[in-house]
């Protein structure tokens, strides 16, 4: 089918059928209607699916705070109630430093990504740049590596003594000095920003796209130029979208303990690798970790608070009826040299020399970084195709690259029609539980995944692995069903309920062909996310279900590094040839324009 | 008010019980809408008999679209009873889902779905029945609205007044016992809507559907209706024919709403047909003003387009002295700013009229054209 | 029809669901297996197809070893390989929720294999060869020794030292790291990441050496900045040259690389730690006779010589042979003295134990963030 479903209904804007005295709910906003008393039962739907979020959602975490409150982990012998874990985290002084350090490493990653994601946007979105397509991909292309395998060709290359680039210059330019040390403060920060800066343009694109053009002619009109104008005009309106992918970005790098275990940072002990530590370096304890994790919680909810509250300040701008016409474009002229090679530049950084550094380590047999001593073999290839695991480990990735994506969609949709449709009371806690999961990071929801399903078959299993993915992304899914479905008429739906259909009905034959688009954007983004997934995978993954991430983090682990540099670039081969065919079969784009 | 059977009016697909041919089409009874703690409709009640066509008038925000959404059932009632045929809907402890109720409605945004073909969107409420129905009856109906050729299309391919017609012609196809509009001409522009107005009404009639209609447009109101409820505020200000309403409005909120109206406060004089301005200009009228005007906090009402100047006036039991003020020509008439003992007073004069800014004249109004009605709150 | 092709999707995705729900409930435990080796032990264990082997060795080691068995049996092994207390922790925990996925428990840490033993968590099993093994290194029907002297060394780039350098470190390792001419070119292996390591540390800090090294000792090799790493890394950092010196890795990790080429070289402490890793069968494994079978084709000197032979580590059955390579090269010189008997040692045991501070001091004394 060949409707171009965003052009769809020029009028729609107008159709807002809410008289316009009806009060407006405190969290205002566009015929965002709060508690109609007429509507005395909550529907079905919104009751089933709010039965389904807590047990995906809320399960794991109580259980992350029950199993805070203990001696050892959850279902062990001689177990029992014990505030130790909780003093040694909360009442003693073992842990600021290591807060302290997260937060402002949090905040200075998510500023940094939303406003390189923002002028990347801003360019793309208001300048005649060329080739746009291409340096589109190129900001974007970064979500296709694992952020910890990005962080072992990172190391490979930029370790202070030993990283390609060290080594190589230093020979090269007859010199010992030190170049570049990413086992540093700013190190990190940077692995980080390369893997954060693709959200932040996903986001502030977005929002860009949806703006009034007439309100950036206007202030040409009145003689302000481009600088001012961008900064007066464009910048104030987006404000929102910013905000919240500044405070998204945070809770996201709050959570992220793979990069600095990689990266074998030391300058602080991020917290999510104080959980990592305390699960499994010896002598374990898991309540330590667990009590870590709920003093991260507090941090990522007040964030995700804020998060939550931009979105809602963004919604206020957005004008969906005012699509027709197109933006003006800044002619760059000369300048779009420098801005093209700013681009150049972070695609070098943030793709090739992480892949170049990947091919060359596949192809060492040990680490060798200095050039004149390279010697290269295929040894590694073999080395892991011979791997037994690494068969299973393929179906398993398939395996959760399919339902992970299907099943969040899915459920994604039905949260989406609850909060946008059903609204009520029900509906506002469901939109609360669902955004719930972003600010859990995800090695502690991982283990109260496992302590609360122990006890059961499902144990070890991949159904598990999808259990818990599913939980963990269903906030983006939902997230695109939303935004999807605002942007369709009500009266597009009403008008099939007034045709006789039922609820389900007119969901499955106007609701969900309308936002289809949507659904598959973030189908392609949770595949690549399912399949690159390592925070959550690595707690709960059992010998018979790792995925291909798990096993290269076991290689990692295990100071194989070269295998698992060779597996990580069969992982990237999968998830690019996954959203090939998305592209060019299902004509699905990963782009901005759905979110 | 016309009170033609339907002879179309057998129970389409979505239908349920048949209507008695006796009682109401549709009846609400203290309808109440609450959104949070405020009542955006307070209790309002009217009822159409089978095959009529009754308008929900008002300006924005009076309750009316709120008014129409809760009969289709998509808005909950807060309180009172929406009956169609005998089938209670809405009512205490009762709220029939949507799709239930054997209505259909025709959007302000007309909810063309962009991913059907037109048929698809016609054929779309025919679920159950044997494809070849469903083929016929969506041809029928295609021909009826004029879009037999557009068949295959998509609705994002078609005009906006085509689109208009996809959607009637949808809503039509179930054969609904009661269908709704709500403002479904309000996106076309002028002529357009001329058109579509002048065709819905003849199909209306042809169907004979059992219609309500919302609109802030008087014209629209005026012309097409049997019966015109008009909302202020979420309660009904005046319910009656569109000649009664426009003759005798019960207030000056509906003198202002439909038509033009001038309006002149004062005092009545123990006869109820005689009223003094404040600056001692009187009016009287043929008929005495009702129980439920106060003596002493009146209106007298006439419209622009029984206002005379000159000779004519002589005529008039109302005559008054007066200045023009000013002068604006319409085409088809002049609107005439008098100043009229300190009031204004607005006159629709024929273009050959020959008044001039600032020119002195006498200004008639006959008796049986004046109308009291209680003065608006001061 | 679209919507068909999307519902068959969703559907699917259910059954599939269900389906694995209802695998992963299979293959529950029999504790009626035997506790030697029945006369049918071989074709049971084939029918049964596969093994789930949980390891702290080397990876790459475990798998290649395995693959011994897998080649002769045709039963398919899969390794989980984690870090000794992360493995136990949760070994421990599938065990005490009855949800066995190993068939084979094998971990360096003999207090963890003596727990899983006191708990019930493995098998009696005595395999026909245990005779031949080293009767102290293990607990006679439940556990056994597959591996010796694995012995903590510290690790040095010929390429990153002088050749005065080299000379400095293998006369003393420990007092060579703690001379300021090595700042910022040497990496510790951390006491929490086994407890072999944490011996190492403790008997320089604590144990036998308290006089000669002692708390003064660490002071000092904080002030040459080193890098914190597991010891995996740690090899791999010496090997690149990220550092020139690494303290705290096992031998059988080194020796591979030196077989491949990697500059490297290694000295032992005097004395250093040694430890061997048990492996024992789990009492309610879902693979009983599968994973009895593998212990007994790993007690066999067949298996010793292999594991030997890949990992470059002194065989322990006596019926096998040394086939070390490194034992050839001019610069290697054999252990004088080695502590194993830390996993007794009650005072170790509590320093390091939960209420012991050690890993607190040691974190404080080297300035690591934990």
């Amino acid at each position: 089918m060949s409707t171009d479903i965003t052009s769809a209904q020029p009028s729609a804007a107008l159709a807002d059928p809410t008289p316009g005295t009806a009060p407006r709910g405190p969290r205002g906003g566009r015929g965002a209607r709060r508690g109609a008393q007429g509507r005395r039962w909550p529907s079905a739907l919104s009751v089933v699916v709010l039965i389904v979020l807590l047990g995906l959602i809320a399960g794991p975490v109580a259980t992350v705070f029950f199993g805070a409150f203990q001696s050892k982990a959850p279902g062990m012998p001689n177990n029992g109630f014990s505030l130790d874990a909780i003093e040694k985290v909360y009442a003693s002084t073992a842990y600021v430093k290591s807060l302290v350090g997260t937060l402002l490493m949090s905040l200075a990653v998510a500023a940094l990504s939303v406003v390189v994601g923002a002028v990347a946007a801003w360019v793309l979105a208001r300048t005649d740049v060329r080739w746009r397509g291409l340096l589109e991909l190129g900001v974007i292309i970064p979500l296709f590596m694992s952020p910890f395998v990005g962080a072992v060709a990172w190391s490979m290359l930029a370790a202070p003594h030993s990283g390609m680039i060290n080594v190589n210059l230093r020979w090269m330019l007859h010199t010992d000095r030190t170049f570049v040390n990413i086992t540093s403060i700013p190190g990190l920060t940077f692995v980080l920003l390369l893997y954060y800066v693709p959200y932040a343009y996903l986001l502030v694109s977005a929002a860009l796209k949806n703006v009034d053009p007439s309100l950036e002619e206007a202030s040409y009109m009145n003689g302000r130029g481009v600088i001012a104008t961008a900064l007066k005009v464009t910048l104030p309106v987006v404000r929102p979208s910013l905000a919240a992918a500044f405070f998204f970005v945070a809770v996201l790098a709050t959570g992220v303990f793979a990069v600095p275990q990689v990266l074998n940072f030391n300058s602080f002990s991020p917290l999510a690798v104080g959980v990592y530590r305390s699960m499994t370096v010896f002598p374990s304890n898991p309540p330590v970790g667990a009590a870590i994790g709920t003093l991260m919680f507090w941090f990522t909810l007040a964030g995700i608070y804020f998060y939550r509250r931009s979105i809602r300040n963004g919604q206020r701008y957005v004008t969906i009826g005012a699509r027709g016409t197109r933006p003006r474009l800044v002619r760059l002229g000369w300048k779009k040299w420098p801005v093209m090679g700013a681009f150049g530049l972070y695609g070098l950084l943030a793709t090739v020399l992480p892949y170049a550094a990947l091919a060359l380590m596949s192809l060492t047999p040990y680490s060798i970084t200095d050039f004149r001593k390279m010697s290269l073999g295929l040894d590694n290839f073999v080395s892991v195709a011979t791997t037994p695991d690494v068969v299973h480990s393929f179906e398993n990735s398939l395996w959760l690259g399919v339902l992970v994506p299907t099943i969040a969609v899915v459920l994604g949709l039905a949260v989406a029609y609850v909060v946008v449709r059903e609204r009520g009371r029900l509906g506002a806690v469901v939109d609360y539980v669902s955004t719930f999961p972003i600010a859990v990071p995800g090695i502690v929801f991982a283990t109260g995944i496992v302590w609360l399903y122990v006890r059961t078959p499902m144990y070890a299993t991949l159904t598990l692995l999808v259990i818990a993915l599913v939980g963990v992304y269903m906030p983006h899914a939902s997230r695109f069903a939303t935004t999807g479905l605002m942007q369709i008429d009500r009266s597009l739906e009403e008008a099939g309920r007034m045709s006789g259909a039922g609820k389900f009905r007119v969901i499955r034959t106007v609701s969900f062909p309308l936002v289809r688009p949507s659904l598959l954007s973030a189908w392609i983004l949770l595949f690549v996310f399912s399949m690159r997934e390592v925070n959550e995978t690595v707690v709960i993954a059992g010998p018979n279900s790792r995925p291909l991430s798990v096993l290269a983090w076991d290689y990692v682990q295990a100071g194989s590094l070269r295998e698992a540099a060779v597996v990580g670039l069969v992982l990237t081969l999968v998830m690019l040839a996954g959203v090939l065919i998305a592209r060019f079969v299902l004509r699905v784009r990963l782009d901005s324009s759905n979110l | 008010m016309t009170t033609q059977a339907s002879p179309e009016a057998q129970p389409g697909v979505a239908g349920t019980a048949a209507r008695t041919p006796s009682g109401s089409a549709l009846s609400v009874d203290d309808l109440r809408i609450r959104y949070g703690d405020v009542e955006a409709v307070k209790g309002i009640s009217f009822s159409i008999e089978p095959g009529g066509f009754l308008t929900l008038l008002g300006p924005s925000g009076c309750g009316k679209s709120t008014t129409l959404r809760c009969i289709a059932g998509l808005e909950p009632a807060a309180g009172g009873t929406i009956k169609v045929g005998d089938q209670v809907v809405a009512g205490p402890g009762r709220a029939v889902p949507p799709e239930k109720r054997g209505i259909n409605m025709v959007f302000q945004s007309y909810a063309v779905w962009p991913h059907m073909t037109v048929a698809k969107n016609v054929g779309y409420g025919l679920k159950g029945l044997p494809k070849q129905e469903v083929a016929d009856r969506v041809e029928e109906v295609l021909e009826l609205v004029g879009l037999a050729s557009y068949a295959r299309r998509y609705g994002t391919e078609l005009s906006g007044g085509q689109q208009q017609r996809v959607a009637l012609a949808r809503a039509i196809v179930t054969r609904p016992k009661v269908l709704l509009f709500d403002e479904p001409l309000s996106n076309l522009d002028a002529a357009l809507r001329e058109q579509m107005r002048v065709e819905l009404l003849e199909l209306q009639r042809t169907v004979g559907i059992t219609s309500v209609y919302v609109t802030h447009d008087q014209t629209e109101a005026m012309s097409m209706s049997d019966h015109v409820v008009l909302l202020r505020d979420g309660v009904i200000e005046q319910a009656d024919g569109p000649r009664e309403l426009y003759r005798r409005p019960r207030s000056e909120f509906a003198a202002r709403f439909v038509g033009r109206a001038d309006i002149l406060p004062g005092r009545l004089d123990t006869s109820r047909r005689r009223l003094e301005t404040a600056t001692g200009i009187a009016v009287v009228g043929a008929e005495a003003a009702g129980d439920d005007v106060p003596l002493d906090a009146a209106s007298a009402v006439f419209r622009s387009e029984n206002v005379v100047v000159g000779e004519a006036a002589e005529r008039c039991e109302n005559r008054w002295d007066g200045t023009v003020e000013r002068v604006a020509f319409l085409g088809s008439h002049l609107d005439v700013a008098l100043e009229v003992g300190g009031a204004s007073v607005r006159a629709e004069l024929r273009i050959d009229s020959g008044v001039e800014p600032g020119q002195r004249v006498a200004v008639g109004v006959l008796a049986a054209d004046v109308h009291f009605v209680p003065a608006a709150g001061l | 029809m679209r919507f068909l092709r999307q519902t068959g999707v969703v559907g699917l995705a259910a059954a599939t669901l269900v389906a694995l729900a209802a695998c992963g409930s299979g293959g529950s435990a029999s504790d009626s297996a035997p506790a030697t080796a029945p006369s049918d032990l071989v074709s049971k264990a084939k029918s049964e197809g596969q093994i789930t082997l949980y390891g702290d060795a080397n990876q790459d080691s475990l798998q290649k070893w395995t693959q011994g068995f897998t080649d002769k049996y045709g039963i398919k092994v899969q390794v989980l390989r984690l870090a000794g207390s992360q493995l136990f922790q949760r070994f421990a925990q599938e065990e005490s929720a009855k949800q066995a996925q190993a068939d084979v428990f094998s971990v360096t840490d003999y207090a963890s294999l003596k727990q899983s033993a006191d708990q019930g968590w493995l098998a009696k099993y005595t395999p026909k060869d245990a005779g031949l093994l080293p009767a102290d290194l293990g607990e006679a029907g439940y556990f056994y020794p597959l591996q010796n002297t694995s012995n903590q060394t510290v690790v040095y780039n010929t390429e990153k030292l002088t050749p005065a350098e080299i000379q400095e470190v293998r006369s003393d390792p420990v007092a060579a790291v703690q001379d300021p001419k090595f700042k910022g070119r040497i990496g510790v292996n951390y006491p929490q990441s086994s407890q072999q390591a944490a011996a190492m540390w403790y008997q320089w800090t604590d144990g036998s050496q308290k006089s000669k090294y002692g708390w003064d000792a660490m002071k000092k090799i904080a002030a040459n900045k080193p890098v914190f790493a597991s010891s995996p890394d740690l090899i791999n950092d010496v090997i690149s040259g990220e550092i020139a010196v690494g303290v705290g890795i096992t031998d059988s990790l080194a020796a591979p690389s030196v077989a491949q080429g990697a500059p490297i070289q290694w000295v032992y402490p005097d004395p250093t730690v040694t430890s061997a890793f048990g492996a024992g069968v789990v009492s309610n494994a879902p693979h009983p006779y599968a994973a009895r079978l593998f212990l007994e084709w790993a007690t066999t000197p067949e298996a010793d010589n292999l594991y030997s032979k890949i990992t470059q580590t002194k065989p322990i059955n006596k019926q096998s042979k040394d086939s070390r390579t490194f034992l050839k090269e001019s610069w290697y010189a054999e252990p004088k003295q080695a502590w194993g008997d830390f996993i007794t040692d009650k005072t170790f045991l509590d320093a390091t134990g939960s209420s012991g501070d050690y890993y607190d001091t040691w974190n404080k004394a080297l300035g690591y963030s934990g």
